[in-house]
């Protein structure tokens, strides 16, 4: 017990601290917010708001906003409609859709582009496409000596250029309970191009597995990872610059077609 | 090449050659007095010597006295006495002169260890420009964190100099980046010296004699990164036959052996050795801890983590004419994360090696030539399951130098010289190795580059005001492309009066090796990466201006204006992927840099309080097209004013206080300004809430931290033990306990009442380090 208290003091004489800081930030000039991912089957659905400022303590969400939102591929124009709807399901907000269902090709390379028009005369655009999935998908299950499993992911992917990927495990739900979530690049192939990561050792027998791997374009994968570069760099003095990547040209934010495989596995 | 060569040779030559003869013929006397700069005993039997064409060497009486008879001009007189440190003054001789010399016994304990031949004479009739020095006494007598004396530390208290943040030892010199300093050990570059993430530098104390910071004005035989040039020396081991001292301090404890093993020989040969190491020992009380805890599920294992670093000097006088010394450096740091599932440890740590010989052909031409090695790695390993993880990256160099220096030429000291130097850089190495080979990865660059460069520099006293030091160098390196580069290097010396002179110096630098820092912090994890096709090599040009004043003896006042261009410095791209990533080139972008500023210091250098007060305003700029939208930004180590005041004063023999207050405005940093709602993908990491949220960064340097400032005390208290001596030395560090900011964290905030789970914003929060933090120190010597 003294030995604990001896090492308390010691570490408290060189530990850090913290305390509130009452700061002027610089002014932020609001910006134009596009989110909109589009899903092979799922309707056209985005998240239109705009940038506020950081320390406001208004809760009521920006996405009030009048505007017009244009997703076009091929010839085909379709015009996004003020579609307020909340999907407790998977606890998701949008305020423009479409009924019409995305038929996603994922060989053909058609762009897909997005127009947001809003009142204040604020124009965002951007464009993506889908891409090939992934091959070889595989989940296996290894028990160590207490009945507890890690989720060896193992893929392929047939292209020779820098390729990145999402991983991403949900346990015994399709939506919740995320295991596994990580940004993966090449340096995770080996010499056949396959890709292996592994999980912690959070399965037991009969829990799902429930995967999924996106194949990113690098414009979508800068954008994620500078997300998150973002985030950690509020609260972590050795983190790199926090810039957010985004896609959108004249705004922020992210529009990206989503390029997915998803497999289910049981815990023998 | 070659060609270039031979014309600055000739220049030289002919230069010289016109002024052969063209001095006045009248001779006056110089008298001087040679005595011990610690007991002020006259020092009998020293040898003075002009350094001239044609020397006259003197033995000083039991008086310490000499006298010459000497035409009139300027004259450099070298100082020797056996268990002295070899003295070099400059004079300028109109009319009969009295001098008094001081010469500093060798080490043997505190009191009498080294103190540069840079009195304030001697500065004022320099040409160098914008060097600092800090002396292992100098160093010793100021308040330390954590009682760990850092030499480095105490020369960011100098006009110009920078710490990169609370507490470290990273440096910014003069607006550059903490990448652009090249630390020398006895000549051999450390290519990351730092421990414990900054916070102590890899310098220990009783290995180390003296550093030299070189801002401006660069001799030619320095060159590699744009900004300064530290060059650290270490402390030759005691004449005598044996000592061993050390200390116990807080987190560390020091043990010294030095000794002579020649010391009975009467022929004059010496043969000494000077070992100094360190540890701390942190991990002995958090291992305690953890044992003490093992049955206790929901105890978390604190990591265990120490460092430890030896040097090793050794030294070997055969005659006057052949010194060999070999110096040693080796430190590591380690981390373990026992609680981690990975087992996961983490370890880096320099390496630096070097072999000298010092030849003099004779009284005009002398040699030094090096071989060195450096070494720096760094190494995180884990294990889970089959499958053992390995991501790592180092630098090794191995060069060969050799300085020559001639003075048979009248008013001229002619420097000359050739390096060459070859690297090994294991960049982002990333190894997955599985007991199933098809498992098993690797990624990551191995490149090889060689370097090198030839030097010359004439130090020429062109009259008794002006003194010229004119030099070059010419400079290549290979990898993928060859870069020939030509660095000219340019001082001028203006005496206005005896006590007065006007400086100004222009010098190019060039960097051909890159530090990838992903933060302004100095971490283990910045990679080094060196000059391609794609990444040219970095430049700088510098000019500078100022004054030096005697004032009396008693004051040196020095005050010096720069401004400094930098052309293709090298950053990264905004998300670039820095610890794992074959393609690190890609991640580079290119850009250009400006610094000025004014340096002033009035340093107080006769008497019993000693001390200097520095002050810099500084700006300093970036310019990238793929950072920041093109827009020009102030970096991190953008401060616009510093202030330090540094004062000790000996109350007894066995009593002296010294302390040193630290202020300076706020660095640039990037702080959010706004803030964005998102969804993600359903049934990813941020699902847990309708929206996430996300700060946006709109520019970089758009805030100022708030003002900094510091105070430090220590009382260093001499024992009296039976045998040998001893002390403790008390510090405080941030005496008043002023709670500076290190960095602005914003939490977000809970916001549980809402139904769609929108987050209710941030709270500003001001990190800081260190609070107040007493230490002693215990300190012997036997």
């Amino acid at each position: 017990m003294n030995k604990k208290i001896f090492f308390y003091i010691y570490l408290l004489s060189i530990i850090a601290c913290s305390k509130d800081y009452d700061i002027k930030l610089p002014d932020n000039k609001s910006e134009l917010v596009v989110e909109c991912y589009l899903e092979n089957g799922q309707p056209m659905r985005a998240l239109i708001s705009e940038s506020t400022n950081l320390l406001d303590t208004s809760t009521t969400p920006p996405i009030f906003l009048q505007a017009l939102v244009i997703i076009s591929h091929g010839n085909v124009n379709d015009t996004l409609r003020p579609f307020p709807f909340v999907d407790t399901l998977r606890k998701k907000v949008y305020n423009y859709g479409s009924t019409k269902n995305v038929i996603a090709n994922y060989t053909n390379n058609q762009k897909y582009t997005i127009d947001v028009y809003d009142t204040k005369g604020r124009h965002a655009y951007g464009s993506t496409q889908f891409i090939d999935t992934v091959r070889g998908l595989s989940f296996t299950p290894i028990f160590n000596t207490e009945a507890k499993a890690y989720c060896l992911t193992k893929f392929s992917d047939n292209s020779p250029n820098a390729d990145y990927y999402r991983l991403v495990l949900n346990k015994n739900t399709l939506y919740d309970s995320v295991d596994i979530d990580v940004l993966i690049d090449n340096s995770f192939a080996n010499a056949n191009n396959e890709f292996i990561y592994g999980s912690g050792y959070n399965f037991k027998t009969g829990d799902v597995i429930n995967g999924r791997v996106f194949h990113l374009t690098h414009d979508y994968y800068l954008y994620l990872t500078t997300l998150q570069n973002a985030r950690a760099a509020l609260v972590n003095p050795f983190a790199v610059s926090g810039e957010v990547v985004s896609n959108m040209k004249g705004g922020l934010g992210v529009f990206a077609a989503l390029s997915y495989t998803r497999k289910s596995a049981i815990v023998p | 090449m070659k060609i270039i060569f031979k014309i600055l040779l000739n220049a030289f030559l002919l230069c010289t050659a016109l002024h052969v003869g063209a001095q006045e013929k009248k001779e006056c006397r110089l008298k001087g007095i040679v005595q011990n700069s610690t007991t002020n005993d006259f020092v009998e039997g020293a040898t003075v010597k002009t350094l001239t064409k044609k020397s006259k060497e003197i033995l000083t009486d039991a008086k310490g006295s000499f006298s010459y008879l000497l035409e009139v001009g300027i004259y450099k007189i070298e100082i020797t006495h056996v268990g002295f440190v070899r003295k070099t003054i400059s004079i300028n001789l109109s009319k009969d002169t009295l001098i008094e010399i001081n010469l500093s016994a060798q080490s043997k304990d505190l009191e009498t260890v080294i103190v540069k031949a840079n009195d304030n004479k001697t500065k004022v009739l320099s040409a160098q420009v914008g060097v600092e020095s800090i002396d292992r006494k100098t160093a010793l007598l100021m308040p330390a964190i954590l009682g760990e004396v850092d030499i480095i530390k105490v020369l960011q208290l100098k006009p110009g100099v920078k710490n990169s943040g609370e507490g470290t030892s990273g440096i910014s010199v003069r607006g550059g980046g903490t990448d652009q300093n090249l630390f020398l050990l006895d000549g051999t570059v450390v290519y990351n010296p730092n421990h414990l993430f900054g916070f102590f530098s890899t310098f220990n104390i009783d290995a180390i004699k003296d550093v030299q910071l070189y801002k401006a004005g660069f001799p030619a035989e320095f060159s590699g990164r744009l900004s300064s040039i530290v060059d650290v020396n270490t402390l030759k081991g005691t004449d005598s036959a044996f000592s061993w001292g050390g200390g116990v301090g807080l987190i560390a404890s020091r043990l010294n052996v030095q000794g002579n093993l020649l010391h009975k020989k009467k022929d004059g040969r010496k043969l000494t050795y000077n070992i100094a190491g360190r540890r701390t020992y942190a991990d002995v009380f958090t291992k305690l801890i953890n044992e003490s805890n093992k049955n206790d599920s929901a105890f978390n294992k604190i990591p265990t983590y120490y460092f430890y670093d030896m040097n090793v000097r050794v030294d070997y006088l055969l005659s006057d004419k052949n010194q060999f010394f070999a110096s040693l450096y080796h430190g590591r740091d380690y981390f373990k994360f026992d609680s981690d599932v990975f087992g996961s440890t983490f370890g880096w740590g320099n390496t630096a090696a070097s072999a000298h010989w010092k030849h003099a052909f004779s009284n005009s031409l002398k040699l030094q030539s090096a071989l060195h090695f450096a070494d720096y790695n760094y190494a995180l390993a884990s294990k889970f399951d089959r499958f053992n993880f390995k991501i790592k990256s180092g630098v090794k160099e191995y060069s060969l130098t050799n300085k020559f220096t001639y003075t048979g030429f009248k008013n001229h000291q002619l420097k000359f010289g050739a390096d060459i130097f070859a690297n090994q850089f294991s960049i982002s190495k990333f190894n997955v190795n599985s007991t199933q080979a098809d498992e098993s990865l690797a990624s990551g660059e191995n490149i090889n580059t060689s370097e090198g460069g030839v030097f010359v520099s004439d130090d020429w006293d062109i009259s008794n005001k002006v003194k010229l030091n004119t030099g070059g160098r010419l400079t290549y390196f290979r990898n993928q492309k060859t870069y020939i580069g030509f660095e000219p290097r340019l001082s001028l010396r203006y005496l206005l009066m005896n006590a007065l002179s006007l400086k100004a110096s222009y010098s190019r630098m060039q960097q051909y090796k890159h530090l990838v820092a992903s933060s302004g912090a100095s971490l283990p994890t910045d990679i080094w990466y060196p000059s391609t096709e794609k990444i040219k090599p970095e430049l700088s040009d510098q000019v500078s201006v100022g004054f030096t004043w005697n004032v009396k003896d008693k004051f040196l006042i020095v005050n010096e204006v720069y401004y400094k261009w930098m052309r293709q410095l090298v950053d990264y791209k905004p998300g670039a992927n820095l610890i794992v990533n074959q393609n690190l080139e890609d991640e580079f972008v290119f850009g250009k840099g400006n610094s000025y500023g004014n340096e002033f210091s009035i340093e107080k250098t006769y008497g019993k309080l000693r001390g200097w007060l520095g002050y810099t305003l500084a700006w300093s700029t970036r310019q990238f097209d793929a950072i920041n939208n093109g827009k020009v930004f102030f970096p991190r180590f953008d401060r616009r004013h510093e202030l330090s005041i540094v004062a000790s004063y000996p109350l007894s023999k066995r009593l002296t206080f010294s302390g040193s207050w630290t202020y300076y405005t706020g660095n640039a940093v990037s702080l959010p300004t706004g803030r964005t709602i998102g969804l993600d993908v359903t049934g990813t990491q941020d699902n847990n809430n309708f929206f996430n949220i996300s700060p946006v960064y709109p520019e970089r340097g758009n805030y100022r931290m708030p003002d900094y400032h510091r105070l430090d005390l220590a009382v260093i208290w001499k024992l009296r033990p039976r045998r040998g001596n001893s002390d403790l030395t008390f510090s405080a560090y941030n005496a008043y306990s002023r709670l500076n900011a290190y960095f602005i964290s914003f939490q977000q905030k809970k916001n549980a009442n809402n139904v769609a789970n929108i987050p209710g914003g941030y709270t500003p929060k001001a990190v800081t380090l260190f609070p107040i933090i007493p230490s002693i120190t215990y300190n012997f010597k036997f």
